[in-house]
């Protein structure tokens, strides 16, 4: 087998060192140069529960070797922790000046690895390195993706990307206790209190008890795509920074209109809409009520078919569930609130001789995942490492997805269905593609029990329609994004998560029965003094020099 | 006359407390046993009833696939490993320094003049710290103890807290035995040896125990000074467990869930964590005499 | 005059000697610990400079800015630090007093059980919650006590209405205390009866011999004999008071009950969620053990006053 996988990498290695020297490309160096000799990278690796044949590890796989052989690196496994605390090790290893050589860091580390001077300038490399797809791929929406890592023109980070609609609201709904009560899903906010009010009170389940709840709403709910999606229903974004008439940023959650929110989640917490309890539940205990038939509407992301609505069909075989895009503004348009998709950066530690490792490195990963090696890559995946299923991508120490790439998969994906399955071109060329269109062969050929199929099925064949059809597609300008995307600095980083507090309160003093107007003039008051006006000092003072650069008109 | 119907009327008093006693500590002890019964149920139970929170003190759908699973990964054995052998290492290390540090301070001023001075720099200890960044500095950086069970066992090392306790107990040796002694011509180290630690062997298994389940249940510590989970305690493991319980944001985390995130499951590990410290203080009571023979002062 | 003071001076120094050549051995002893602790105590205590300094990493203890009492006074001067300072007193008081009354009163209540096998196992049961973390009892507890839980339950079945006990303030309270003393009385209560069986049974005998009954032995015998251990539990857990229980907090606690269970631990977690802001975290740590250090000399200052009770 590794002899096969030498004699294919190194005609691959031909072909695309012959590609390279073509004159297109002579300006820029090789993407995937290999070392003349062999550098060793430092770096910390997650340890998740994941398959891995005899003899492989995290340490040293199939995939860590490619690349090793393909670049001559070598990877030096430092710190191996378990999944969940990664955050907490980069935090102490900030803190105690002993870092990687290249690590990931979220959103408030990338700030302060950047102003401590723990980490280089990645123009150079990038400009010299960086492949076309890839500098293509992460140029969506005017280089949105940078905003956070570039410093005084140059970028500090490579985006570890996430879907472009990460933060996108799909609802999901209970389809047997509709079809049950005899309503259509809803389309606006009156038909969705209809069908609430059914859930709740029109015994749903049929078991002749008053015990269920419509709305999966728990307690961080208020920070999550259940308030995005029931202020869409009334007409308004909330929790975003925009541009007012004056052409400075503002906070919407101190407008007047917010109080229309507040005395709707007000009702539906005192109808039984939404659990008493909700306060008390997070996210991982109100699974378990979906799963036990309490609750029948989901608000998830285009992914979530896999989470709750899986767990309840696998504990209900009875169970259906229906993915629908979320009800729509009053007057019927859709304005749905969208995120910056990038949530972890890579940065490389300043002592660090090969910078443009880093960005090899996520070329070959592009190459793996979608370009060049992708066939062999899930070939692999569907051969020999299938059991390592999703888990397969975690085999190398860093990797991303390019953000438009699971809606253009869903797309193709509707293509083919919606011709009859008569001409699979869409997807075949796509080894990604082909794979999920194999699940779900399997789920709808009749075998009900092959959930994971069941699940790409309905994330593909209508969470991501509601986006492609309802929401504006891939067409950014249809998405309402907040208007800072700079760093959080420290002094942000000292105020927000007071203000955020401020916020949680608000809401939840109000849901649960406090005066609106009161609770709410309190509110404004408090949160101008408490840290919101140098919030939205500095967040202005950015915006002032880059909106230019990535809104430019 | 009077003593006697003194006596029959306490009698009848002290059983009528004894019943009203017998039966508060009879409800009690199982009050605080029922959340453990109540967990081992669970544990032991179907997934859907679990979620369900249906379980009261029986299994529901009795089945032990949890436990079969919490085995199955080789993670479970290699912490278990690591909490046997720290508590091994650590109780030896502290049960040595306690010891050694509280009979010199169980002294009183006359015989050991500069007591004062070591209580203060021990006390001083227990009440401030420097954080957990300096500590963190000194044994992964300088000390280079990453890894290895001394960066679990060597910083508690001297716990004043139990050392107080200890000095107390060393205290209430009576001194007639320890002036009989010194007047045979036993030194400190026989005194110690022959008569405190023989005299305070309550008090001394009582440490033991508490230095026991110190270290069992100790976590934050594994988590920062082992990099690698197959050096993690089981308190450590069991912690990283529940804390991705947390926070479900991403298709990753979401992923997470669905594979560990089973009520039974969980409570699997809680029980396996639980056992074998559970096990440490009935083991130590056959050891606890109650009263002192202190024969050896008369005559 | 001469001679007899040479006198009184050489036999001062000799008994001085003496008690050099009979300590010495006790200094010895002393000396494995106090290396321990000044590696692992002491040493990082110098860390506690971060608290005065705008820390940067790179910059380490020693190069970064000093920014006085800076961090401080932005802890001071946060929102509710007045109520959560209070929070956390009154929490860690009600704990202390409750977890050691409580292990007190059954320690006195397990003395006088005769039966050993029920006296063997009670113990063993009542120490039992001390062993499981809070991370599990808490979620525990938040499926028990939720408004479809078993204790809802059993409220229902004898005809009263659900509580909802996580969401309100009051008694969030006393769910916090009750379940704490559950857990961390059997601590105490083991100190005590260690106490108790070191009591002298002559004691006892002169007591009954004196016509006392077994409630005068408990009063005057058995009480003012471990009346030491008492004070010496409560004074060492000053010494930690405003720690009041992080995790136990911070696992069972909600947006609901907020004003009155928010303790300075859990408050400076909640602020380190962007920016780890480790100054901030050592300034509070700083705080808290100001404060322990002066209840904690206090208890001892008033043990030693009134009770003539050296705690150490």
């Amino acid at each position: 087998m590794k002899r096969t996988l030498n004699v294919f990498l190194s005609a691959v290695l031909l072909v695309t060192l012959l590609a390279a020297s073509a004159p297109a490309l002579a300006e820029t160096a090789d993407p995937l140069e290999p070392y003349d000799e062999t550098v060793t990278i430092q770096i910390m690796r997650e340890k998740e529960n994941i398959w891995f044949p005899e003899g492989e590890s995290i340490y040293d796989n199939v995939i860590t070797q490619f690349m090793e052989e393909t670049l001559n690196i070598e990877f030096d496994v430092q710190w191996a922790v378990e999944s969940g605390s990664y955050t907490e090790q980069i935090n102490l290893a900030i803190a105690s000046n002993s870092l990687p050589d290249i690590f990931e860091v979220n959103e408030s580390q990338l700030y302060q690895v950047i102003r401590n001077d723990m980490v280089q300038s990645l123009q150079d490399a990038w400009d010299e390195y960086a492949s076309d797809e890839v500098k293509e791929i992460l140029s969506y929406n005017n280089n949105l993706f940078f905003s956070k890592c570039t410093q005084d023109g140059e970028i500090y980070a490579f985006p570890r990307t996430d879907d472009f609609a990460s933060a996108m609201p799909i609802m999901f709904i209970r389809q047997d206790w509709l079809d049950a009560v005899d309503l259509g899903a809803p389309t606006d906010l009156e038909s969705f209190l209809e069908v609430c009010e059914a859930f709740t009170n029109g015994d749903p389940d049929g078991n002749g008890k008053d015990d269920t709840f419509a709305l999966a709403f728990d307690s961080t709910g208020t920070y999550s795509v259940y308030t995005t999606a029931l202020s869409h229903m009334l007409g308004f974004p909330v929790n975003t920074w925009l541009e007012g008439d004056d052409g400075t940023l503002y906070f919407t959650d101190i407008q007047p209109e917010v109080k229309e929110l507040l005395e709707l989640m007000q009702d539906m917490y005192s109808n039984g809409y939404i659990s008493q309890e909700y306060i008390s539940t997070n996210t991982d205990r109100m699974s378990y009520l979906v799963a036990a038939g309490k609750t029948g509407i989901v608000i998830g992301y285009f992914w979530t078919a896999l989470y709750q609505p899986q767990m309840s069909m696998a504990a209900d075989p009875d169970a259906e569930w229906m993915a629908y895009p979320i009800p729509s503004y009053p007057d019927g348009s859709y304005h749905i609130q969208a995120d910056n998709s990038c949530y972890s950066w890579l940065v490389v530690s300043k002592d660090f001789e090969y910078p443009e490792a880093l960005i090899k490195l996520q070329n070959l990963w592009y190459e793996l995942w979608r370009g060049d090696y992708s066939d062999w890559y899930h070939g692999l995946n569907a051969g020999e490492y299938a059991q390592a299923q999703e888990d397969f991508k975690y085999y190398p120490p860093f990797w991303w997805d390019p953000p438009l790439k699971n809606f253009n998969i869903a797309a193709n994906l509707r293509e083919v269905y919606a011709n009859g399955k008569t001409d699979l071109s869409p997807i075949a060329d796509d080894p990604e593609a082909m794979k999920a269109y194999e699940v779900m062969e399997e789920y709808l050929g009749g075998d009900a029990t092959q959930l994971y199929g069941w699940s790409h099925w309905l994330n593909n064949m209508y969470a991501w329609a509601a986006v492609a059809d309802y929401y504006g597609g891939t067409d950014s300008s249809q998405y309402v994004i907040s208007r800072y995307q700079g760093p959080i600095t420290s002094t942000i980083a000292r105020r927000l998560p007071l203000v955020n507090a401020l916020r949680t309160e608000l809401f939840d003093k109000i849901i649960m029965g406090a005066d609106v107007d009161e609770t709410f003039d309190t509110f404004v008051t408090q949160w101008h003094k408490i840290g919101g006006d140098i919030i939205a000092e500095e967040y202005n003072e950015w915006y002032a020099e880059n909106k230019s650069v990535y809104w430019p008109e | 006359m009077r003593k006697i119907e003194n006596r029959i009327r306490e009698s009848l008093g002290y059983r009528v407390f004894s019943v009203f006693n017998y039966a508060i500590v009879i409800f009690w002890s199982f009050l605080c046993i029922a959340p453990f019964i109540h967990m081992l149920a669970v544990s032991l139970s179907s997934i859907s009833a679990a979620n369900a929170n249906e379980v009261g003190l029986w299994p529901i759908g009795f089945n032990i696939d949890a436990y079969t699973q919490a085995f199955s990964e080789n993670q479970i054995l290699s912490s278990l490993k690591q909490s046997f052998l720290r508590v091994i290492a650590g109780v030896s290390v502290q049960m040595l320094f306690t010891i050694l540090a509280a009979y010199p301070l169980s002294k009183e001023k006359e015989e050991f003049p500069q007591r004062k001075f070591y209580v203060v720099f021990i006390v001083i200890t227990m009440l401030f710290s420097g954080g957990l960044i300096p500590c963190y500095i000194l044994v992964v950086n300088y000390l280079k103890l990453t890894n290895t069970i001394w960066a679990l066992v060597l910083p508690s090392a001297v716990p004043a807290f139990n050392l107080i306790i200890l000095l107390n107990f060393f205290r209430q040796v009576p001194k007639e035995i320890e002036e009989s002694a010194t007047i045979d011509g036993a030194g400190h180290s026989v005194l110690l040896t022959r008569i405190y630690l023989p005299l305070s062997k309550n008090a001394l298994l009582t440490l033991v125990l508490f230095a026991c389940v110190g270290h069992w249940n100790a976590w934050f510590d594994g988590l920062i000074y082992m990099r690698d989970p197959l050096f993690y305690p089981l308190s450590t493991y069991l912690r990283t467990l529940s804390d991705r319980l947390n926070n479900v944001a991403t298709m990753e985390d979401a992923r997470l869930m669905m594979r560990i995130s089973k009520r039974t499951l969980l409570m699997a590990y809680t029980v396996i964590c639980t056992v074998p410290i559970v096990c440490v203080y009935p083991f130590l009571q056959r050891y606890v005499k109650s009263g002192l023979v202190l024969g050896s002062i008369k005559g | 005059m001469v001679s007899t003071d040479l006198r009184v001076h050489n036999g001062k120094k000799r008994a001085s000697a003496a008690r050099f050549s009979r300590a010495w051995p006790l200094h010895l002893m002393m000396l494995p610990p106090v290396i321990m602790l000044l590696i692992f105590s002491y040493i990082p205590m110098a860390g506690i400079v971060i608290a005065f300094q705008d820390f940067i990493p790179t910059k380490g203890f020693f190069g970064s800015d000093w920014i006085g009492l800076e961090n401080f006074q932005y802890l001071f001067m946060l929102p509710n630090f007045g109520q959560i300072v209070l929070n956390t007193l009154t929490i860690a008081i009600e704990k202390i007093v409750t977890a050691i009354g409580f292990g007190l009163l059954f320690a006195l209540l397990i003395s006088e059980i005769g039966n050993r096998a029920i006296n063997k196992l009670s113990q063993s049961l009542i120490l039992f919650p001390w062993f499981i973390s809070w991370v599990i009892l808490g979620n525990v507890f938040l499926d028990v006590l939720s408004l479809d839980g078993s204790v809802n339950a059993i409220i229902n079945a004898l005809g009263g209405e659900s509580v909802f006990f996580m969401g309100n303030n009051g008694w969030f309270r006393f769910i916090l205390i009750f379940t704490n003393t559950w857990k961390d009385m059997g601590y105490n209560m083991v100190i005590f009866l260690t106490a108790i069986a070191g009591i002298n049974p002559m004691l006892y005998e002169a007591a009954k011999i004196d016509g006392a009954g077994k409630l005068r032995q408990a009063i005057h015998v058995t009480m003012p004999s471990i009346l030491p251990s008492v004070i010496l539990l409560v004074t060492l857990a000053l010494g930690g008071v405003l720690n009041a229980g992080f995790d136990q907090i911070f696992v069972m606690y909600n947006s609901a009950v907020i004003d009155t269970s928010e303790i300075i631990d859990t408050y400076i977690y909640k602020l380190g969620f962007y920016d780890a802001q480790y100054a901030l975290s050592t300034a509070a740590g700083l705080f808290k053990s100001v404060v322990g250090c002066v209840c904690l000399s206090l208890s001892y200052y008033l043990a030693h006053r009134w009770a003539n009770y050296r705690i150490f």
